[in-house]
């Protein structure tokens, strides 16, 4: 075959064109698994009760090969966490545990002020103490985490969390680990934390809440009703 | 008294108001049967049934009907076709005592019916038997049964809503008889439920901070508790969504009063 200079020509930019084609996905899929909208990832999942136990679990699953500051079960301390926030990075904070709408919180002996909580709990951070974040947003899987999130002063943060009390049927934990979860990761692989991310967590809730409605006729699954219901308010809660 | 299921958890008992109720007059009693079997197959709580028009009258003193569907020609125990009593003349001369939304005269022959203008004046509709019209009407009724029970459990679920914005404090005060009624009726059958489940200690509901078994959950409900609101609340909204009262929190759940 002669090699003329039209084919020269053509077969350059049928390369450039191919080459633009197949990079563009590449490089986002890159850029998007290490998290760039984020300077950095802090989880914290305190383990000092069953619910705790159980969120402790689902977060390290959760973040299983992402690159981040965890701080799951004893190492969930005050003044390390406070600590991990500093500088000037764009941060995503990931908040699984007990908590209300003025206080997150941690195991008795980790925190701040057991007294105040009955020796139950002990206060790991208040929302002021997030203000000095910057380029903050946050997943807060807690009771009233959406109003904490709205108390933390300084303007307006990425968040998905929920608006009340939340209600766990933990015999059947998966029906609540799989879509927080599902949210997790797209959270973490899409860089995007907002109304998509709250339409994903509730398709997945959905898809949980079929399932466990298929089986509440059957004896098997004697608590699928209770599962159905705390689904259901997951879903009414949800807040992003 | 009347019950409906709730989702396989237990049943409801609403008061005679609260029930749609349908009276059906005839002398055939093949047809009475049928149409009577078919309404509560589609979901009509209750139906009564008359075989005269004196027997009808007496169903009319005793109770309120939502609708009424008389057959045209009564003709059973008469020697003399022409001597018949007419259910279509007997709904005109009613009219005043039978207030309901669906009045009806059921026949085989339409032609028959005396004053088909007045019928339509006083909103009396003529269904011919044996017809896809006449399965229509009667779907068109069970429609109507069935939005009159989620009207009932809408004034439950409104009740604790409020219930449940003013705080467990405010739970004994300034209810409405058919909404206290039905929200201690939820409560009993949420009890009900919940003792139920309380073979196994290990099945807990964790809510908020706390972890309750079964057996203290129907406490927490029994005494109206914040979290026996909260719980209670959750109870009637799953109800709720499932008969269509509420929107499901996740759009377009399929649901059903059973």
């Amino acid at each position: 075959m002669r090699l003329t200079f039209t084919r020269v020509l053509a077969s350059t930019f049928a390369g450039i064109v191919g080459w633009r084609l197949f990079r563009r996905p590449v490089e986002r899929r890159l850029a998007s698994a290490s998290g760039r909208r984020w300077s950095r990832v802090v989880a914290v999942a305190p383990a000092y009760d069953q619910l705790t136990s159980c969120f402790s679990r689902w977060l390290l699953k959760a973040l299983t090969g992402i690159d981040c500051i965890l701080f799951v079960g004893d190492s969930a301390e005050r003044s390390r966490f406070l600590a991990s926030l500093g500088g000037d990075k764009s941060t995503l904070v990931v908040l699984f545990g007990h908590g209300t709408d003025d206080a997150f919180f941690t195991s008795p002996e980790l925190g701040l002020e057991s007294d105040e909580y009955h020796g139950e709990h002990s206060c790991l951070c208040r929302p002021i103490e997030l203000e000095v974040v910057p380029g903050l947003a946050l997943v807060g899987y807690f009771c009233s985490s959406a109003s904490f999130v709205k108390s933390i002063p300084g303007g307006r943060k990425s968040h998905l969390g929920y608006s009340g009390l939340m209600p766990f049927e933990l015999s059947q934990e998966e029906a609540f680990s799989r879509p927080i979860q599902v949210a997790l990761s797209h959270v973490l692989s899409t860089g995007q934390l907002g109304v998509e991310t709250k339409q994903v967590l509730l398709r997945a809730y959905r898809a949980e809440h079929r399932r466990w409605s298929l089986r509440k006729k059957d004896p098997r699954f004697p608590r699928a009703l209770a599962v159905c219901m705390c689904l259901e308010e997951h879903a009414r809660l949800l807040v992003a | 008294m009347m019950d409906i299921a709730l989702s396989g958890v237990g049943s409801l008992r609403l008061a005679p108001d609260n029930v749609f109720r349908i009276l059906l007059l005839d002398d055939q009693d093949d047809w009475l049967a049928t149409t009577r079997d078919y309404l509560l197959s589609l979901g009509v709580l209750h139906v009564d049934i008359a075989r005269s028009i004196e027997e009808a009258v007496g169903f009319l003193r005793r109770a309120t009907y939502d609708g009424v569907l008389a057959d045209v020609l009564l003709t059973a125990g008469m020697s003399d076709p022409f001597e018949s009593m007419r259910g279509d003349s007997w709904l005109l001369q009613q009219e005043w005592t039978v207030g309901t939304t669906f009045k009806a005269a059921v026949t085989g022959f339409p032609e028959l019916i005396a004053e088909p203008g007045q019928m339509a004046i006083h909103d009396i509709d003529v269904v011919k038997k044996g017809t896809p019209g006449e399965i229509l009407y009667l779907t068109k009724l069970s429609e109507a049964a069935k939005s009159k029970t989620r009207r009932v459990l809408a004034t439950a679920a409104t009740q604790l809503f409020s219930l449940s914005d003013a705080g467990a404090s405010e739970v004994s005060g300034g209810q409405s008889s058919t909404g206290a009624e039905l929200m201690s009726q939820m409560a009993t059958v949420f009890i009900a439920w919940a003792r139920s489940r309380s073979d196994r200690s290990d099945q807990t509901v964790w809510v908020g901070a706390r972890a309750y078994s079964p057996e203290e959950l129907a406490e927490e409900v029994g005494r109206r508790s914040v979290v026996g609101v909260q719980v209670l609340g959750m109870f009637v909204r799953h109800m709720s969504y499932e008969a269509g009262v509420l929107e499901s929190p996740f759009g377009d759940e399929d649901g059903q009063v059973k």
